[in-house]
């Protein structure tokens, strides 16, 4: 469905000398150097996966779901998505895809939300059944209902991400891009939006591909990832190997309902204890936390669990040193 | 055409929104119109008067000047537009099945008419309301008036046409301040706007038939006036058509351009 080869992208950058002379000789002679943001990239994505689109800030992401929306054009390489070349192609091509940049806004600033969808109903040309039965799908699933006759300049970063979803999916698309979906939002947010991402893609059978800084977003998502960092490609394959393989020591913290003195379980090494916060860590590769905790409620009653996440960061500089980037 | 139609309408219905600015340039419109009117009383009177552009007539092209002042601003700067281009939220705008020219054209037209729309009628009536020499005139005959209202409808196409272009090489200079302030100065004087054009020297006049920007407001406002007769004001009306037409080729041509070279940094 989504066939990327060689993909090159360079951009231009001014350089310019520091303080005012400088400006001013910028004003007549500019130097450029050239910053390759994409460097020979080619992964290909299957109908109805979700693939988690990872690396550091300026890594490349960003710039990869651009081409792929058809927003720029690379400077080599081809890219195939649902036999279109986005950039060539884009007016007939971005009718299939959907789009949430997190970090920027699709809906109209100042007026009610729902004006916003009819206006993208007009765009999209969708007949008006069709539109009726998509939004109240899509209201029922956000719980949107009390949020469309406001406009979006009042609602929280958590309501607006919630519109922005509902918005991008009105004229059914077939891929789904979304740049940093939980970017700024709480916990409660972050969790309706992974639930509805898993849902549209599992009942509607929509591609998802999703950058994001968030491992749990992965975790709770998709087990295919793609990791590019410094606009080459580093990795693409399955979440839990990496996971596996760069996590060294990890920690569990779990607060009981009572003090249960020491706790000797098999698998994990306890640490220490604080009151009734309880601290274990082990350095098994393959420690599954879901039968720990199941081991443990079995004798004990719990209040809380809590497992240090994987830090992402962590695991590409080690790929990084890893492939002597 | 549909989504162009309802572009056009939530543009419009958000610039509605905006009454207090409406009031405010209701009020520096009139004090303006005035202004000039005396102004330009006073330089009749010294006996200056050009021989085609009667004093009633000149009055009444002030106060089309400040009914239309909105209309006839020769760049709207849509902070939204030039955000997007300045900060790249263009990114969504590409996204969309849409020409981006048409859908930016529309919006600028919609906002210009709602702008106008809330503020003519005022001036028109306190204009009206003026005594006899200070106050507007009806136009020359039925025909002027006709032609004029085509005039205006086309001029408003062709300020926006032209704000298109300026638009485009905001995609290069990605600075809105330098370029939009001098293009408005610039095209201010040379549309008229600051001194009317039968008031210029002749050889200014000549110079300005060759260029674009009198055939907006000025030639609005002289067919209204009567103070050129309708077969020159049909031919003049033709050379505005031709101007629309360039404006739009060259704003289309530079738009293609600019988005394949567009770069969104970042984010």
């Amino acid at each position: 469905m989504i066939e990327i080869k060689n993909l090159t992208k360079t951009f231009k950058v001014a350089e310019k000398d520091k303080g005012f002379w400088g400006s001013v000789k910028g004003l007549f002679k500019r130097r450029y150097h050239e910053k390759r943001a994409l460097d020979d990239v080619s992964f290909s994505i299957d109908e109805g996966e979700i693939v988690g689109y990872l690396g550091p800030n300026g890594a490349g992401k960003s710039t990869t779901i651009k081409i792929m929306c058809g927003i720029l054009t690379p400077s080599s390489g081809d890219c195939k998505i649902n036999g279109f070349t986005p950039w060539k192609d884009r007016e007939k091509y971005v009718k299939d895809i959907g789009v949430v940049f997190g970090q920027r806004s699709q809906l109209w600033w100042d007026v009610p939300v729902i004006d916003s969808f009819h206006l993208l109903k007009d765009i999209y040309k969708l007949p008006k059944e069709e539109f009726e039965t998509q939004l109240n799908l899509l209201v029922e699933k956000l719980d949107l209902k009390p949020l469309l006759h406001v406009p979006l300049r009042q609602l929280s970063l958590g309501q607006k991400m919630k519109c922005e979803l509902a918005g991008s999916l009105l004229h059914k698309p077939k891929i789904l891009f979304l740049d940093e979906p939980t970017i700024g939002l709480d916990a409660i947010s972050k969790l309706k939006v992974r639930e509805f991402v898993k849902t549209i893609n599992k009942e509607m059978g929509i591609t998802v591909i999703l950058t994001t800084h968030d491992m749990n977003d992965i975790e709770a998502l998709t087990n295919r990832i793609i990791i590019i960092g410094k606009g080459k490609l580093l990795y693409d394959g399955s979440f839990d190997q990496i996971k596996y393989k760069y996590s060294n020591i990890r920690t569990i913290e779990i607060e009981m309902e009572e003090d249960y003195g020491d706790i000797e379980i098999e698998g994990c090494e306890f640490v220490s204890k604080i009151d009734k916060k309880y601290t274990f860590k082990t350095a098994d590769k393959h420690f599954k936390l879901t039968s720990f905790v199941e081991k443990l409620s079995k004798k004990y009653k719990m209040y809380d669990v809590n497992i240090d996440p994987i830090n992402l960061e962590e695991v590409i500089s080690k790929l990084y040193e890893e492939l002597g980037i | 055409m549909r989504a162009y139609g309802s572009i056009f309408k939530i543009r419009f219905i958000n610039t509605l929104q905006y009454r207090t600015a409406a009031f405010a340039g209701v009020a520096t419109q009139i004090c303006f119109g005035l202004m000039y009117v005396f102004l330009f009383t006073a330089f009749y009177n010294q006996g200056n008067a050009p021989s085609d552009f009667t004093q009633l007539q000149m009055v009444s092209y002030l106060w089309l000047q400040q009914m239309f002042f909105a209309y006839f601003f020769p760049l709207d700067q849509n902070k939204n537009m030039i955000a997007q281009i300045e900060q790249g939220n263009i990114c969504y705008e590409l996204v969309r099945p849409m020409k981006l020219y048409n859908n930016w054209s529309v919006t600028l037209f919609a906002e210009k008419i709602a702008k106008t729309l809330l503020r003519f009628l005022p001036v028109l009536i306190f204009a009206i309301l003026m005594p006899t020499g200070l106050g507007i005139e009806l136009p020359a005959s039925v025909g002027a008036l006709m032609l004029s209202l085509f005039n205006l409808i086309v001029s408003g196409m062709l300020i926006v046409a032209m704000n298109m272009v300026c638009y485009c090489l905001l995609f290069k200079t990605m600075s809105s301040l330098g370029i939009f302030s001098i293009y408005a100065t610039i095209a201010s004087l040379l549309s008229g706007a600051m001194i009317p054009i039968p008031m210029m020297p002749a050889w200014a006049q000549t110079v300005l038939n060759f260029l674009p920007f009198r055939y907006t407001s000025d030639l609005t406002f002289r067919t209204y006036v009567g103070s050129i007769d309708i077969t020159t004001a049909l031919i003049q009306t033709l050379i505005q058509i031709a101007w629309l037409v360039f404006f739009v080729i060259v704003g289309k041509l530079l738009m293609k351009r600019c988005l394949k070279k567009v770069e969104v940094q970042g984010g």
